[in-house]
C-alpha cells in the first residue's frame, strides 16, 4: 500500500505551497522582526472589538429567518 | 507599562524564563514535542519516499514547531518576538490539520495520492493566510493594558478555525466513504485505526483553541488549555499500533517498540516531576491510555513474531522435504527407465524376428508388450525431463531451424493416431516461407508442438483440431480443438507441476501431468509465451504458442 509516485501537476502544486509559506513567513518576520510594524496598546479602551465572523454568520441568517 | 514596570523575567534560549508560572507549561509542551519529533524522524528514516510517511512527518514536525512556538509565547518578554512567533504559529497549525488531511486521503485512495481537484481545495485554504498572516487582520496588535504579554487576534483566527473544522469534517467524511468502498478487510481497519488517531489529536487541539477563549472569558482555571496537546501522545499511540499491526509507514518492529517504550517512560516520569493535581489528572489518563495500547500492541508483535517463526520453521521443512521427495522421483524414474529400456529392446528383438521365428499368437502379445513399454518409456521420461527442468541441468542446443516444417512433421506424425479416433487435422500456415526460429528444434518439436497435438487428440472425443501457424511482430502456434474445454477451476492448474484437471483423468487416465509443464519451461527458455484459451466445459479449448522473431 506504499506508493511513492506524485502527478508533475500535484508536485508543482505542493512546491509552490511550499515557496508561498516560507515568503509568509519572511514577510511575517521581517514585519514584525525587522520592521516591528504593529500596534501597541496601551490604553484598554482603544482595543477594539474583534470581529466575531461566528455571531455575524448567525445573526445573518437569523436576518434572513425573520425574512 | 513596560518589560521593567512589569516584571518581566528575560527569556533565555527563548523559552526558559520566569514568565512561566507554572512548571506543568513545560511538562505540557516538552513532553509532546519530544514525541512529535521522535514519531517524525522515526517515520521518515524509515521510507522517506513514502506519502503516508511523509505526511505524517509534515503533522509531527509541523507539531513541534506549534508547541515550540507557543512555548516561546509563554517565556518572552519581548513584545515584537510575541507578535512574531503568534502570527507564525497560524499557518504552522492550518499545516497540521492539511496534512492530517493528506494522510488520510492517501490511506483512503489506495496509498495514492489524492486527486488535483482535493489538493486544489486543500492549498487554496491557505491562501487567505498566506496574504494576511503578517497583516492586522491576523493580529490587531500587543496588548501592554495588563502586562498579560498577549496579542490581539484578527479576524484571521477565525476563519483558521473555521477552516480547521472543515478538514476535521472533511477527514470524517472521505473515512466513512472509503471504509465502505474499501475491499481489503486490513486496508479498512488500518485507516479506522489512523482516522480515529487523527481526529482524536485535531479534536483535542481544536478543542484547546475553545478552551483558550473559555479560559479567559470564564475566568477559567488557566491549566485547563494544557489538555490540548495531549492529543499528539493519543495519536502516537494509534499511529505505533496501525505501522506495526498493518505496517503502514514502513516501521521495522523494534523502531515501533521503542516508540512506545518511549512514550510510556515520558508520561510515566512526569508523575515525579512535580506535586501538581492537574498535571497528575493529565498524565494518569494519558498514561493509562497508553498502556492500554501499548498491552495490545506488545501482545500482536509478539502473536506475529511467533506466527512468523512458524511459518519459517515450516517453510524450511517443506524444502527439505520436497528436495528428499525429488531426489527420490528422479531416482525411481532413472531406474525405472532402465528396465523399461532393457525390455524394450527384448520385445523390439523378438518382433523383428532376432530371436528366430515365432508363432503369429506370440508376435502379436509382443507388439502390444512393446507398445506398453513405449508408453511406459515415455511417460518415465517425460517425470524425468520434469524433474530436469526444475533442478536447471538441462541444456538448450540453440540454434536456427524451420518452424514451418517442424509443425508440418509432427502433424504428419501424428495424424494416424487421430484419424484411428476419427478425428480431422486441418493445418493453416501463413505462407510458404520458412518462419525461422532460434531454439533447440528437437525440444520445441517433442514436448511443444507434439504434446500440445497429442494432448488436443486425446480431449477430443469426436471432431477436428485446427493447427495454425502465422508470422507478424512473433511467431504464433495455436492448437484448437473441439473436445472437452477447460473449467476455469483446471485452467488455474494447467501449466502447473502435476497438475491434473478434475475430469482430465477421466479422458485420461495415464496423463502424468508433467507434459504442459515441461512445455510452459521450454517455451519460456525460448522467451515466448504459451496460454490456454477455453469458453468451460464441453466447449472445446485453444492453446497458443508466441515466440519472439
Amino acid at each position: 500500500m506504499h506508493h511513492n509516485k506524485i502527478g508533475i501537476t500535484s508536485r508543482l502544486l505542493i512546491e509552490f505551497l511550499s515557496l508561498a509559506f516560507l515568503v509568509c513567513l519572511g514577510f511575517i518576520a521581517y514585519t514584525m522582526l525587522v520592521e516591528k510594524d504593529f500596534v501597541v496598546f496601551t490604553d484598554p479602551e482603544t482595543i477594539p472589538e474583534p470581529i466575531d465572523f461566528f455571531a455575524n454568520i448567525s445573526q445573518t441568517l437569523k436576518e434572513l429567518w425573520m425574512q | 507599562m513596560d518589560a521593567v514596570s512589569c516584571g518581566w523575567d528575560a527569556a533565555r534560549f527563548l523559552i526558559f524564563s520566569d514568565n512561566v508560572f507554572a512548571s506543568l507549561v513545560y511538562y505540557s509542551h516538552l513532553g509532546p514535542l519530544i514525541v512529535a519529533l521522535l514519531i517524525g524522524i522515526a517515520v521518515i528514516v524509515n521510507n522517506p519516499r513514502a506519502l503516508v510517511n511523509r505526511a505524517l512527518f509534515t503533522i509531527t514536525i509541523s507539531f513541534a514547531v506549534w508547541v515550540y512556538f507557543d512555548l516561546i509565547l509563554w517565556a518572552t518578554e519581548k513584545p515584537e518576538y510575541t507578535m512574531f512567533f503568534w502570527s507564525a504559529i497560524v499557518p504552522f497549525e492550518l499545516l497540521i490539520y492539511a496534512a492530517s488531511w493528506y494522510l488520510i486521503a492517501v490511506l483512503a485512495n489506495h496509498g495514492k495520492e489524492p486527486s488535483l481537484r482535493e489538493l486544489l481545495i486543500a492549498g487554496a485554504t491557505f491562501v487567505p493566510v498566506f496574504l494576511f498572516a503578517h497583516t492586522s487582520y491576523n493580529l490587531l496588535g500587543y496588548d501592554l493594558t495588563n502586562c498579560d504579554r498577549a496579542a490581539v487576534e484578527g479576524p484571521l483566527i477565525q476563519y483558521l478555525y473555521l477552516i480547521e473544522i472543515f478538514f476535521v469534517i472533511w477527514i470524517i467524511t472521505m473515512t466513512v466513504r472509503a471504509y465502505r468502498h474499501l475491499s481489503d478487510v486490513g486496508d479498512r481497519r488500518q485507516l479506522l485505526i489512523i482516522s480515529t488517531g487523527v481526529v482524536l489529536f485535531l479534536l483535542a487541539f481544536s478543542i484547546g483553541n475553545v478552551l483558550v477563549v473559555a479560559v479567559y472569558s470564564f475566568d477559567l482555571d488557566w491549566s485547563y488549555e494544557q489538555y490540548r496537546l495531549f492529543g499528539m501522545p493519543v495519536l502516537v499511540a494509534f499511529i505505533t499500533y496501525s505501522a506495526i499491526r498493518f505496517r503502514t509507514f514502513d516501521l521495522k518492529v523494534f523502531t515501533a517498540q521503542a516508540l512506545v517504550i518511549a512514550v510510556s517512560i515520558l508520561i510515566f516520569s512526569l508523575f515525579f516531576i512535580r506535586t501538581i493535581q492537574n498535571v497528575r489528572v493529565i498524565t494518569g489518563i494519558t498514561f493509562a491510555l497508553v498502556c492500554i495500547l501499548g498491552y495490545i500492541l506488545i501482545r500482536n508483535v509478539r502473536k506475529e513474531i511467533e506466527q512468523r517463526k512458524l511459518i519459517q520453521r515450516q517453510e524450511e521443512e517443506l524444502e527439505v522435504v520436497n528436495k528428499q521427495q525429488e531426489n527420490l522421483l528422479h531416482f525411481i524414474s532413472h531406474e525405472i527407465k532402465g528396465y523399461l529400456t532393457k525390455s524394450e529392446a527384448g520385445f523390439a528383438g523378438i518382433v523383428e524376428g532376432d530371436y528366430g521365428t515365432i508363432s503369429e499368437q506370440l508376435t502379436g502379445m509382443a507388439k502390444g508388450a512393446l507398445a506398453d513399454v513405449r508408453k511406459g518409456v515415455r511417460m518415465v521420461m517425460e517425470i524425468l525431463d520434469a524433474s530436469n527442468l526444475k533442478k536447471g541441468t538441462v541444456g538448450y542446443k540453440m540454434q536456427p531451424f524451420d518452424l514451418r516444417a517442424a509443425v508440418i512433421d509432427t502433424v504428419a506424425h501424428l495424424k494416424p493416431t487421430a484419424e484411428e479416433k476419427h478425428i480431422g487435422i486441418k493445418t493453416t500456415i501463413d505462407t510458404k516461407a520458412a518462419f525461422i526460429l532460434n531454439g533447440d528444434e528437437e525440444k520445441i518439436r517433442q514436448h511443444v508442438l507434439r504434446n500440445l497435438i497429442d494432448n488436443a487428440i486425446r480431449y477430443t472425443p469426436s471432431g477436428d483440431i485446427e493447427v495454425t501457424l502465422t508470422d507478424g511482430d512473433k511467431l504464433r502456434f495455436s492448437v484448437k480443438d473441439s473436445g472437452v474445454g477447460i473449467t476455469p477451476e483446471d485452467m488455474k492448474m494447467l501449466f502447473t507441476e502435476g497438475g491434473h484437471g478434475k475430469d482430465s483423468m477421466k479422458v485420461n487416465v495415464h496423463s502424468t501431468g508433467y507434459g504442459l509443464f515441461i512445455a510452459k519451461q521450454i517455451v519460456e527458455a525460448h522467451k515466448g509465451k504459451i496460454w490456454a484459451e477455453s469458453e468451460g466445459e464441453g466447449k472445446g479449448s485453444r492453446f497458443v504458442i508466441e515466440f519472439p522473431v
